[in-house]
């Protein structure tokens, strides 16, 4: 879960800009400002505070300026740049105690007659009780709109894991839902 | 939309069975029908309120001049340079001990003299470095334009 392995989009974003030329200014928010809010998107449903998740989109901004040489618009710069800001809040996480590895996670209690409003505020109180690799799949998969091979390789997992995954945590999520149908 | 497909849908996308493209239908049937069970949790999804983006336009690329990505790696490199210098000269005056003392005096105030200029030379373009680089500014810029956001 740290960093992307060879062949992943960090390598070939490397792959394809060998003629390396000096983006500008204009070029580069051009490709990476309509990535800023699911960057900060991502990053503040994850770590749960705005002001790490302002560190975390600079720092992720900054990386991506360093590297504007290989940053190829056709080349899929959003799975890059969310692999890049993944990382960066996973080592936050793990940095500050808040990264939840698998089977640490406290037990969900589901309280029947939610209002439609409270059922949303269940469902972000439940998804901060996920594990953390459960979080960053619904994370991609449901607010960020990546598909399974994308989630694959930013999550660097295989894609049974990664629905098996999933499964649990929409389960875990949507129980109040469900419940509420009953 | 059957009765059967719905539940077939509803059941895969719990069970994280169905293809992107399975949601994708999913998603759109319970769009157009707001009141199913699922609403609120797609609703959650794709409307989420996240706030105000910070800009970070006005920091990032603005000050990347070419002192700042190179200056102080060419200003170590120099003092790594002149630092060996210093540590090779001594040894230097021992083992060309057959010299006279006249040529060794010569050579070691020549040696100085070059190394001095450097010295000048390295001291002017750290000053520059300096000036270009104003190490305090950005972290204060940075500041400001988070509390403005936060404002």
């Amino acid at each position: 879960m740290n960093f992307a392995k060879p062949g992943t989009t960090v390598q070939k974003a490397k792959a394809t800009n060998e003629s390396g030329t000096l983006m500008d200014k204009d070029q580069f928010w051009q490709i990476v400002g309509p990535l800023q809010k699911n960057l900060f998107g991502f990053a503040i449903r994850l770590l749960n505070d705005r002001s790490w998740a302002e560190d975390a989109l600079q720092d992720v901004l900054e990386k991506l300026w360093k590297m504007r040489t290989r940053l190829d618009p056709e080349n899929n710069p959003k799975s890059l740049a969310m692999t890049m800001m993944k990382n960066k809040c996973v080592d936050l996480m793990r940095k500050n105690g808040k990264y939840v590895e698998d089977g640490q996670a406290p037990i969900m209690m589901v309280e029947n007659n939610y209002e439609h409003k409270d059922l949303i505020a269940q469902l972000k109180k439940r998804m901060l009780l996920l594990p953390t690799q459960q979080q960053l799949i619904i994370e991609l998969k449901d607010f960020q709109g990546f598909s399974y091979e994308e989630i694959a390789e930013i999550t660097e997992m295989n894609i049974n894991t990664l629905r098996v995954n999933l499964s649990r945590a929409r389960k875990k999520l949507t129980e109040p839902l469900r419940n509420d149908w009953r | 939309m059957t009765g059967d497909k719905l539940r077939q849908l509803e059941e895969g996308f719990v069970e994280g069975r169905l293809t992107d493209q399975e949601e994708s239908e999913l998603r759109n049937w319970v769009k157009e029908n707001p009141d199913h069970e699922l609403a609120p949790y797609f609703q959650w999804t794709s409307e989420e309120v996240i706030g105000e983006i910070p800009d970070f336009r006005e920091v990032i690329g603005s000050r990347h001049s070419f002192w700042k990505e190179y200056g102080l790696r060419i200003a170590a490199g120099l003092l790594v340079i002149i630092t060996a210098g210093f540590l090779w000269m001594p040894g230097l005056k021992k083992e060309k001990s057959t010299y006279s003392q006249a040529e060794i005096d010569k050579s070691y105030e020549a040696t100085m003299e070059t190394l001095t200029a450097m010295s000048d030379f390295l001291n002017q373009g750290l000053k520059r470095t300096n000036e270009a680089l104003d190490l305090s500014q950005p972290f204060e810029e940075l500041k400001g334009i988070k509390n403005a956001n936060s404002q």
